[in-house]
């Protein structure tokens, strides 16, 4: 095998050099042999996830590395001509009589698509193109298939040849290098030849000393999140709900200690119901929209009428290891897809149905609900109050990498447990007791005399919360002190 | 090129051989059990020398195909394995190349035992029973195709692992039909003639796309384009594309449900129903993918924003357009060509609701361990409370709920008019309520429990989503309907959540499907009436959030009269406190936290229930004649308290009766309704009616000790609050078990009034205590009224209504329970703690003088143990007045 300084002349043309090798299979070892390391591929190979759109085309064919997150892995697989390299080009014709017997041709490579956009909730700034006037993937066509609506964002299809160096999974955050095709008539596609899955990479072993990793943190957001150290403390538990705080200041905190965190201004105010909304369902939304997003609403049916199989993306679809916030005041009531957040936040699922079968997706992300305590999404005991006028800590600065890593930990620690009898009749006479004063206190407002906010719900969230703060904490089972 | 020879494939050649073989000599390994016969290997003459007809299975179908009029033969795979397991391996990994073989063996063997049935009539019926009974053969029509369907293989495979490794050899997949075409027919082989030269081309092999011969036959001609098709000299069999979605189970974690196109030829058409989970047994192929070729794709073209500015809406579309879902830019797609397809979920399938199904039938699909579970189910005397209980038992409580969904799981009895009118047997409940009080957890318990159930949310779901779309096929263009929620549902049940946020013309189109059990669809051309024969369960917030009971239930939720009429129960669910009931739900939640579903231990499994309603709904229970003329009276006394009432009690209502009575005869597996099970329905409806009426509605003051009813006494002795518990299997055709519980139940009644007449008592009270704050001076107006003062107060007022001692003990029982509604439940008032209202009293009382506190310290247990009894009550400082 050549040097890689030898390979920098055939890099900008793989077709003249893959061909070297007989198989696909031997091309991806070929690979990955020339970049055994991140680092390797990130010095050689160009990036294509900030690339703006006019200057793709001078790509088409060459080496090119994407950054992303899987979206979608339904898509239908494909098979080709086991020796793809022979023409030096990348198509995909076979020849016509497959099946004839005569013909003798039944072997067949295999290959899958996957769907790749970037990961939602990073900062994109304009200063991250190299034409800040361009955008990539622009808010109408492709939109349904990105979690953060009107947000730009970059998409592939992404095609792993088998053995497939990857095991996709939706909401992993993915590094493919591969051949770039973009020419009419087919998407932009990436043939990939070496793939990593950067969130196994980023999986960290436990902090040396977990309390002093948090209370680094802690201190961090509290100086971000109007000085309140309960805030930061409930920053990383998972799930919290804290009042009186600002989205973007939330987000901004975040995205400082590059952990990718997603919100928008909900101006729709609606969480759809079917998160990755199958084709029928989509169906029914598109003929129920309103005559102003007639516009969108159509690009929205075509793109379901072209893939019946491919899932769209809601804004619970997010990459792992990122934080979802919630802007509960801005919310409209009954609007919000209540169930499928708390479903999130509390089972760590996404219910996705599709017709005749429900599928519980896994999920791991965070989420921090912003509210002013109007709305029913987490009953109020679970609150983090905070008080605003609390704003003199001086803003510390970010621990970049400590944090991330404690995060990265924190989130993917093993689930907390509950303890013993002693927690569990905290709880429920917690539950009691809180139920007592919210009908003293919503017995004068509520013609049915119930109580207002606080419900079955309540002892879900309170135990969810119990454990989020175990979990931050580095705890196995929830004890009395939490 | 005309004259070239035809390369023999021997190989294939030998397989046909050996499964010709096969056909006319294979007998069932248990058949050698009983060995009056010579055992064939040891026959050099083979089949047919010896061996009876019957013990040779597949010779034995291959006779009847006359018969049957079929043209497939039904092979047990391992039958084939066991006869050669060489040939059947072969077979298996080279099955498209094999496969004409197969088919032409068994049209040898047709030849050979059946020669009659190898030609297709050529002209009348009566042709060809004229030349069967000569004993000759009729060769003038055409001759038949025959086709090899197997069935059992070893291996079933998940559909994501389907590879290129597949394509041609012989597997078995599983998955749940989500869409179905129409039967069309498919041209197999082609007769074409040359527009030049009228030359015939036979035979042109179809390669899953039409496909015209490359060049005429003619050596002088040449042509290559231009063709006829002869459509009386080419083959065609039926055809059918149906859609096949990953099973739920065999998703791997983190992954979508794959899908894949299964083509189904000949009689195996028409097999499968969207949602049906089926087994396919054939081959992987590689079609073109005709969509794909039909529709240009999206151009990648480069967009850039004007500089400085915002993009145009639209033109900013980046490299990811339409097409950037990665599967249409290939012109091949794999699909599953199949030669045989059986509905796995048929064993657990309910039954058409229209058809009429033997019990013993549906017993008869069941393994000897299950019909003994189900044989002491049964036998449970209990069996009707032990199944509710049964139902969604990780929610807390809500036995009445759960006795609705039973019976609407059940159903009644769909019948036909002479007229040929379908009056419905399902039951539609509505659930309305507060939120988090556990609505959707029942729904989500009833789609996972019942099978063709679909659960959808009214917030999500139009009109369309729910009956039926009119939508453009992909690959002919031509429109076609997709199943909505209700039709998918169908013989199911239809979860509706959020039922309420659900737009009013929206509601309307399902008026039909909730009545008629029908959707009509008249769109882009398409006109259709198609089934859907499902039950209704849906659940609703009130419009102001949570429920007033001030209000009647459609002001309380925003639905439609029609609507509203079709439903057959109604329950509404409100969250009120209550510190026991409190506790043990939180017991509940926080036990399922702890130890999951080990803590949830129902009477019955998930499996058993599914088991026991699949039996239970086989029943097609008549009404005896005494439930029948119970069952008019009982609708006369609905119509005759109705006049002056908000909700109109009509004949939906008295269907309604009869359906949820039928239901309960299910329960009990049961032929005949009796008195005690319409007993039961007038209960539960009579339940739901009130609910409707809230002005009507009855407050529970919910103390058992009472032993008040406020209901006319011929309402009582109707019993109409029988313990729903006491129904006893054992002699469900007499009233008397319900009797005993019936008097039992009488003694522990509660006190029920009016919503009106509540009121009317708290204003009473509340006016009575804020004179009370007036007139006492200083520190003494926070110490309220002791409850007796307040009760005598109230019967002062109440004089006139009191002409016996029975009405005096009856108004001061309903004072006092008001009163501790009020304190306990509505927080309308306040009792002041003993402890601390004494300290205080003997603080206020010290100050007044030494030999007053020692002397009310003196009383003060005796105080105490009084205030226990009577205590005194304060107006709740946080109370709203204006509200009360």
């Amino acid at each position: 095998m050549a040097p890689l300084a030898a390979m920098n002349d055939p890099l900008h043309d793989p077709r003249a050099w893959v061909t070297q090798f007989d198989t696909v299979a031997a091309t991806q070892a070929a690979i990955a042999q020339l970049f055994p390391t991140l680092d390797d591929v990130h010095r050689v190979i160009p990036s294509i996830n900030t690339e703006p759109f006019a200057k793709l085309p001078t790509l088409n064919g060459r080496l090119v590395r994407f950054r992303g997150m899987v979206q979608d892995t339904s898509l239908s697989p494909q098979v080709y001509p086991p020796v793809a390299t022979q023409s030096g080009t990348w198509t995909d014709a076979l020849p016509n009589a497959i099946l004839s017997p005569a013909t003798q041709f039944l072997s067949y490579g295999d290959r899958q698509p996957i769907y790749l956009v970037s990961v939602p909730g990073e900062p994109l700034s304009a200063a991250d193109l190299a034409y800040p006037s361009d955008t990539l993937v622009g808010p109408t066509k492709a939109a349904a298939k990105f979690p953060v609506p009107s947000a730009p964002h970059q998409a592939i299809a992404a095609k792993l040849y088998s053995p497939a160096p990857i095991a996709p999974q939706i909401g992993q955050v993915v590094e493919v290098v591969g051949v770039l095709e973009v020419e009419s008539d087919v998407p932009v596609t990436v043939h990939v030849m070496w793939a990593c899955d950067l969130t196994k990479r980023t999986v960290v072993d436990r902090p040396t000393d977990v309390a002093q990793a948090r209370a680094k943190l802690v201190r961090y957001l509290a100086s971000h999140l109007r000085g309140d150290e309960a805030a930061g403390a409930a920053g990383t538990m998972g799930i919290v709900a804290a009042a009186g705080l600002r989205a973007e200041a939330v987000t901004k905190s975040l995205h400082e200690i590059r952990v990718a965190a997603a919100w928008s201004p909900l101006s729709r105010d609606v969480l759809l119901k079917d998160v990755f909304a199958p084709r029928a369902a989509l169906l029914a939304a598109q003929e129920s929209a309103p005559a102003a997003s007639a516009l969108e609403a159509a690009a929205t049916a075509e793109q379901i009428m072209d893939e019946p199989e491919g899932i769209l993306a809601g804004r619970l679809q997010l990459a792992q290891g990122s934080v979802l916030v919630v802007d509960e005041t801005a919310m409209t009531e009954w609007k919000l897809n209540e169930h499928a957040l708390a479903s999130v936040a509390q089972a760590h699922v996404l219910p996705c149905e599709f017709p005749y079968s429900r599928v519980d997706l896994p999920i791991n992300y965070a989420i921090h609900v912003v509210s002013e305590s109007t709305k029913l999404l987490v009953p109020c005991q679970v609150r983090v109050p905070l008080a605003p006028e609390s704003t003199t800590t001086e803003p510390q600065p970010a621990p970049l990498d400590a944090a991330s890593a404690y995060l990265s930990w924190a989130l993917s620690a093993p689930a907390c447990t509950l303890g013993d009898n002693a927690v569990a009749k905290t709880i429920e006479q917690a539950y009691v007791a809180d139920r007592q004063l919210a009908a003293a206190a919503g017995a004068s407002s509520s013609a049915s005399g119930g109580v207002d906010t606080c419900g079955r719900e309540q002892p879900h969230w309170q135990l969810t919360l119990a454990r989020a703060l175990g979990r931050s904490r580095g705890e196995t089972t929830v004890t009395m002190n939490m | 090129m005309a004259n070239a020879a035809h390369v023999a494939d021997q190989f294939s050649e030998q397989i046909g051989h050996v499964f010709c073989e096969f056909i006319e000599r294979f007998i069932p390994p248990q058949a050698y059990m009983d060995s009056e016969w010579t055992d064939p290997a040891s026959d050099p003459a083979g089949a047919g020398s010896n061996v009876p007809l019957d013990r040779l299975p597949y010779l034995k179908q291959v006779i009847s195909l006359p018969q049957v009029q079929s043209t497939t033969l039904m092979v047990d795979f391992r039958d084939f394995a066991s006869f050669n397991d060489m040939v059947a391996t072969y077979t298996t990994q080279h099955y498209v190349r094999v496969e004409p073989f197969l088919r032409r063996a068994v049209q040898t063997v047709v030849q050979k035992h059946v020669p009659h049935y190898l030609y297709k009539a050529a002209s009348t019926n009566f042709g060809t029973q004229a030349a069967e009974a000569v004993g000759n053969v009729d060769r003038s029509g055409p001759m038949r195709d025959f086709w090899v369907s197997f069935f059992n293989l070893p291996k079933v495979s998940r559909l994501r692992e389907l590879r290129g490794e597949h394509v041609g050899t012989l597997d078995s997949l599983s998955g749940t039909v989500t869409r179905t075409s129409e039967v069309r027919p498919e041209l197999l082989l082609g007769s074409f003639e040359c527009a030049e030269c009228q030359t015939i081309v036979h035979n042109v092999e179809q390669q899953f796309m039409y496909t015209e011969p490359i060049m005429c036959q003619n050596p002088t001609c040449q042509n290559r384009i231009a063709w006829t098709p002869l459509l009386t000299q080419s083959k065609f069999c039926d055809w059918q594309k149906v859609r096949v979605q990953e099973n739920p189970n065999e998703i791997p974690s983190g992954a979508m449900p794959r899908s894949i196109d299964v083509i189904l030829r000949h009689e195996m058409v028409e097999k499968a129903k969207a949602g049906d989970k089926v087994r396919f047994t054939g081959t992987v192929i590689v079609i073109p993918d005709i969509a794909q070729l039909a529709v240009p794709g999206h151009k990648v073209e480069a967009a850039r924003a004007p500089a400085g500015g915002r993009a145009a809406p639209g033109f900013a579309e980046g490299v990811s357009g339409l097409k950037a879902l990665g599967v249409r830019d290939m012109g091949y797609k794999l699909a599953f060509l199949a030669c045989h397809c059986l509905p796995e979920s048929q064993k657990n399938a309910w039954a058409d609701a229209t058809d009429a199904v033997d019990p013993a039938a549906v017993a008869e699909t069941m393994t000897a361990e299950e019909l003994d579970e189900l044989r002491e189910m049964v036998a449970d005397a209990n069996i009707y409370n032990s199944l509710a209980r049964s139902i969604a038992p990780h929610v807390w409580g809500h036995e009445e709920i759960k006795r609705g969904i039973l019976l609407q799981l059940l159903g009644g009895v769909h019948k036909k008019t002479i007229e040929g009118i379908n009056l419905r047997g399902d039951l539609n409940i509505c659930i309305v309520g507060d939120p988090s009080t556990a609505k959707s957890q029942f729904l989500k318990y009833v789609a996972t429990l019942a099978p063709r159930s679909v659960f959808t949310s009214g917030k999500a779901s139009s009109a369309a989503g729910l009956t039926a779309a009119v939508i453009k096929d992909e690959e002919t263009g031509e429109f076609t309907i997709e199943a909505g929620a209700l039709m998918l549902a169908d013989n199911g049940i239809c979860c509706i959540d959020e039922f309420d946020k659900m737009d009013i013309r929206d509601q309307v189109a399902i008026h039909e499907a909730m009545e008629q059990q029908t959707i009509s669809i008249a769109k882009a051309g398409v006109q259709a009436t198609l089934n859907a024969r499902t039950s209704i369960l849906a659940a609703a917030n009130p419009v102001h959030g949570r429920y007033d009971k001030r209000l009647t239930l459609r002001q309380n939720i925003a639905m439609s009269a029609p609507i509203m009429s079709r439903f057959d129960l109604f329950f509404v669910v409100l969250d009120e406190g209550d510190d026991n009931i409190d506790l043990r739900i939180a017991e509940h939640i926080v036990n399922v936290h702890r130890h999951r579903d080990a803590h949830l231990t129902p009477e019955y499994s998930l499996d058993r229930v599914q088991r026991y309603l699949r039996f239970a709904r086989a029943f097609q229970p008549q009404l005896a004649p005494d439930a029948a003329a119970l069952l008019k009276q009982q609708y006369k006394e609905l119509r005759a308290e109705n006049d002056h009432k908000s909700h109109r009690v009509t004949v939906r209502q008295l269907e309604s009766m009869i359906r949820l009575a039928e239901a309960l005869a299910r329960v009990h597996c049961d032929e005949t309704v009796s008195v005690a099970y319409v007993r039961e329905a007038y209960r539960l409806l009579k339940k739901s009616i009130l609910t409707l009426e809230s002005s009507e509605t009855e407050i529970d003051l919910g103390m058992e000790e009472l032993a008040l009813d406020d209901r006319p006494g011929d309402e009582a002795a109707a019993a109409p609050t029988v313990d729903a518990a006491a129904m006893d299997v054992d002699e469900p055709a007499t009233a008397a078990p319900m009797a005993a519980p019936a008097a039992a139940a009488a003694g522990r009644a509660k006190l029920q009034i009016t919503q009106d007449e509540l009121h009317s008592m708290t204003n009473l009270f509340v006016l009575r205590l804020q004179q009370a704050r007036g007139d006492a001076p200083g520190d003494a107006a926070d110490d309220g009224v002791r409850r007796s003062d307040l009760v005598q107060w109230y019967l002062e007022q109440v004089e006139d209504l009191i002409a016996t001692e029975a009405d005096l003990a009856m108004q001061q029982r309903k004072a006092e329970l008001v009163l501790r509604h009020l304190v306990k439940k509505a927080g309308v008032l306040l009792q002041l703690n003993t402890v601390e209202f004494r300290r205080r009293r003997r603080r206020v009382e010290g100050e007044a003088g030494g030999e007053g506190a020692a002397a009310a310290g003196a009383e003060g247990g005796e105080d105490g143990e009084a205030d226990d009894e009577d205590p005194f009550l304060v107006l709740n400082p946080m109370m709203n007045l204006d509200a009360v």
